[in-house]
C-alpha cells in the first residue's frame, strides 16, 4: 500500500473524531482550519506517526488551537490598547457550549488543565495513557490530575445545583495542585 | 453527588456527539481537504521509528559525502539532467500541479516585464437562418509588469493580424456563398476577452497575497471572497475554482508572482474532478502536460476546459474549451468542436516595457 493510500485510510478513519474534538473546543469557522492544519501536519510527519495516531492528532490539534487562542488574545490586547478600554475575556469555548448551566458553572471554575483532562475522558472517551499523551504528561501524572479533577467537579456541581458559592479549596489541595503543576504540566 | 454521577453528567453534555460527525470523512469538504493535503510536499524518507533513524542516517551521510565528492571532482562536466518526459498519461493531476507549484516557487526573477505573444481563436456563428460557423483567429500581444508587480501593462488583440476560416467542410460552402467575410466584417464583440465566459462565472478580484498559504484553505477563501462580495456561491465550486485559478495563472496577463502562482497551483491540486489528458502535446504539437475539467454550462452545453503546461515549466502555454455536448447557444456544433482557445507562442522577459 502506498503512503498516499495509507494516509487516505488514516484520514477516513480519524477525520470524524478529530473534527468532533476540535468542534467541541472552538467555533465552526475555526474548527475546519484547525482540522486542515492537523492533517497537513500529519502528512508532513507521516513517516514518524505512531501506530495509533489518534492521540497524536489530538495533541497537534490542541497545539493548533492554543496557537489560535494566543493570536486571538494578542488581537484582543491590541484592540484594548487601541480602544483604550477593557475587552471582556473570551470564555473557553468548550465551557460556553455546554447547555447544562450547573455543569457550565462547575467547568468554568476548574483550572484549564483539569477541565481538559476531564473532557478527554468524558467527551473523547480516551483512556489514561492516550489522554496523557494529548496533554503531554506522564500517565501517572494524568491519573493523579484526573482523580483530583473528578472530585472537584463533583463538589462544584453539588454547589452549583444548590445555587451556593463553590467551596474554597482546602490548603492541602492548593499545595498539591501547585506541586503537581511543577511536575507534569 | 458522586464522582461517577459527575462524569456521567459531563458525558451527557457533549456538544458534538459522535453520531453527528460519523459520516463527515466522506463529505465534499473532507474529500477536498484530503486531496489538498496529499498534494502538499513532504519528506520522502519513510519508516524509521525511535532511535533507529539515527543509525539509518549513517549510510545516508556516507552516501551524501560520496555524492558531494563526486560532484567536486566532476564539477566541470556535470551529468546531464534526465530528459523531461512529455508523456502525461501516467501523471496524476496532483503530481503535475504540485510540480508546477514547485517550479513556480523556484522561478527566479528574469526581468521587470514579461512579453508574450500568441493567438486566440473562437467560433463565431454567422448568417441568416441556420447559418454557419467560422473560426476567428486574432493575434495577441501583451507586455505586463512581471510576476504580478504593480504597474501598468498592455494587451492588444488582433492588432497584428486576424483571420477567419470556416469551421467544417459543411460550413465552407455557406461561408463562400456568404462572400467569405473577413475579420472586419464579423460582428464586433462588445468586449474582447482572452477567455470567453461560457459557464457564467463571477470573476475573482480579491488580493492573491491575502489568500492563505494552506492549500486546503486557499479555495474556500476564494469562495468566501465571492460570497462576501455579494456574488453568491457558484453552483459548481470545483469548476469555478479550476477556471478561475487557471485564469489567474494566465501567461498573457501574468497577474501572480511566484509565491501566489505556487499557492494557486496547490489549490488546483486539491480539486476534485480534474483529470489528466493522455495527450503528450498541445494542439500545436508542442510537448505539454494537459489537464481537463468537464462540466455543464447554462447555454453552451457540456464543456471540457483543457489546460496545457510546458513540460518543464509552470507556464500555461495553451488552453481550450472543447464542446462535449452542445447546448442552446451552440446547438449546431459537433461534439469535439473547440469553442475557444488561447495559444502562447513566445514569452520573453526584459527590463523595458
Amino acid at each position: 500500500m502506498s503512503d498516499e493510500e495509507e494516509f487516505t485510510a488514516l484520514f477516513r478513519r480519524h477525520y470524524p473524531r478529530v473534527l468532533a474534538f476540535v468542534s467541541r473546543r472552538t467555533d465552526q469557522a475555526r474548527a475546519h482550519d484547525v482540522v486542515a492544519e492537523t492533517f497537513a501536519t500529519a502528512w508532513r510527519h507521516f513517516a514518524r506517526l505512531p501506530a495509533e495516531p489518534l492521540p497524536w492528532l489530538y495533541r497537534v490539534a490542541r497545539n493548533s488551537l492554543a496557537n489560535e487562542e494566543r493570536a486571538a488574545r494578542r488581537r484582543a490586547r491590541l484592540f484594548e490598547r487601541m480602544a483604550g478600554g477593557g475587552v471582556p475575556s473570551t470564555p473557553d469555548h468548550a465551557v460556553s457550549v455546554v447547555a447544562d448551566a450547573g455543569l457550565r458553572e462547575a467547568l468554568s471554575r476548574l483550572s484549564r488543565l483539569d477541565r481538559e483532562a476531564l473532557l478527554l475522558i468524558g467527551w473523547e472517551g480516551l483512556d489514561h495513557d492516550a489522554a496523557a499523551h494529548v496533554l503531554g504528561c506522564t500517565a501517572v501524572a494524568f491519573k493523579v490530575r484526573v482523580h483530583r479533577a473528578r472530585r472537584r467537579l463533583a463538589r462544584l456541581l453539588e454547589a452549583a445545583d444548590q445555587d451556593q458559592p463553590p467551596p474554597v479549596p482546602r490548603p492541602y489541595e492548593l499545595h498539591s495542585a501547585a506541586s503537581q503543576r511543577g511536575k507534569s504540566a | 453527588m458522586t464522582e461517577q454521577d459527575a462524569m456521567t453528567r459531563l458525558a451527557a453534555a457533549n456538544p458534538v456527539p459522535e453520531a453527528e460527525v460519523r459520516d463527515s470523512a466522506t463529505s465534499p469538504r473532507a474529500l477536498f481537504l484530503q486531496r489538498a493535503v496529499l498534494a502538499q510536499p513532504r519528506s520522502r524518507h519513510r519508516g524509521f521509528a525511535g532511535l533507529e533513524w539515527r543509525y539509518a542516517l549513517v549510510p545516508a551521510a556516507l552516501a551524501a559525502v560520496a555524492v558531494a565528492a563526486f560532484a567536486v571532482v566532476h564539477r566541470t562536466s556535470p551529468p546531464p539532467a534526465p530528459p523531461v518526459q512529455a508523456g502525461a498519461s501516467t501523471a496524476t493531476p496532483q503530481s503535475i500541479l504540485t510540480a508546477a507549484a514547485t517550479q513556480a516557487e523556484r522561478e527566479s526573477p528574469r526581468g521587470q516585464f514579461v512579453h508574450a505573444t500568441g493567438t486566440i481563436a473562437r467560433i463565431v456563428h454567422l448568417g441568416p437562418g441556420a447559418g454557419y460557423d467560422v473560426i476567428r483567429v486574432d493575434s495577441v500581444q501583451s507586455v505586463q509588469p512581471a510576476a504580478g508587480r504593480p504597474g501598468e501593462g498592455w494587451l492588444t488583440i488582433g492588432e497584428r493580424g486576424s483571420s477567419v476560416r470556416p469551421l467544417t467542410a459543411g460550413d465552407a460552402a455557406a461561408y463562400a456563398a456568404d462572400g467569405s467575410p473577413g475579420p472586419a466584417e464579423l460582428p464586433r464583440e462588445e468586449e474582447q476577452t482572452l477567455h470567453p465566459d461560457l459557464a457564467g462565472d463571477e470573476p475573482y478580484a480579491g488580493e492573491l497575497g491575502d489568500l492563505p498559504e494552506d492549500p486546503a484553505r486557499t479555495g474556500p477563501a476564494m469562495l468566501a471572497w465571492l460570497t462576501e462580495a455579494g456574488r453568491g456561491t457558484p453552483a459548481d465550486p470545483q469548476g469555478w475554482l479550476f477556471r478561475t485559478g487557471t485564469k489567474l495563472l494566465d501567461t498573457f496577463t501574468d497577474v501572480a508572482g511566484s509565491t501566489d502562482r505556487a499557492k494557486i497551483y496547490r489549490m488546483l491540486a486539491g480539486l476534485t474532478g480534474v483529470r489528466t489528458l493522455e495527450s503528450a502535446a498541445d494542439p500545436l504539437g508542442r510537448p505539454a502536460r494537459a489537464l481537463a475539467y468537464t462540466a455543464p454550462t447554462p447555454r453552451y452545453g457540456v464543456v471540457e476546459w483543457q489546460v496545457y503546461l510546458g513540460p518543464d515549466s509552470d507556464r500555461i502555454t495553451y488552453t481550450q474549451a472543447v464542446v462535449r455536448q452542445p447546448g442552446a447557444a451552440n446547438a449546431g456544433l459537433p461534439a469535439g468542436a473547440v469553442q475557444y482557445s488561447t495559444a502562447v507562442t513566445t514569452v520573453t522577459w526584459s527590463d523595458k516595457p
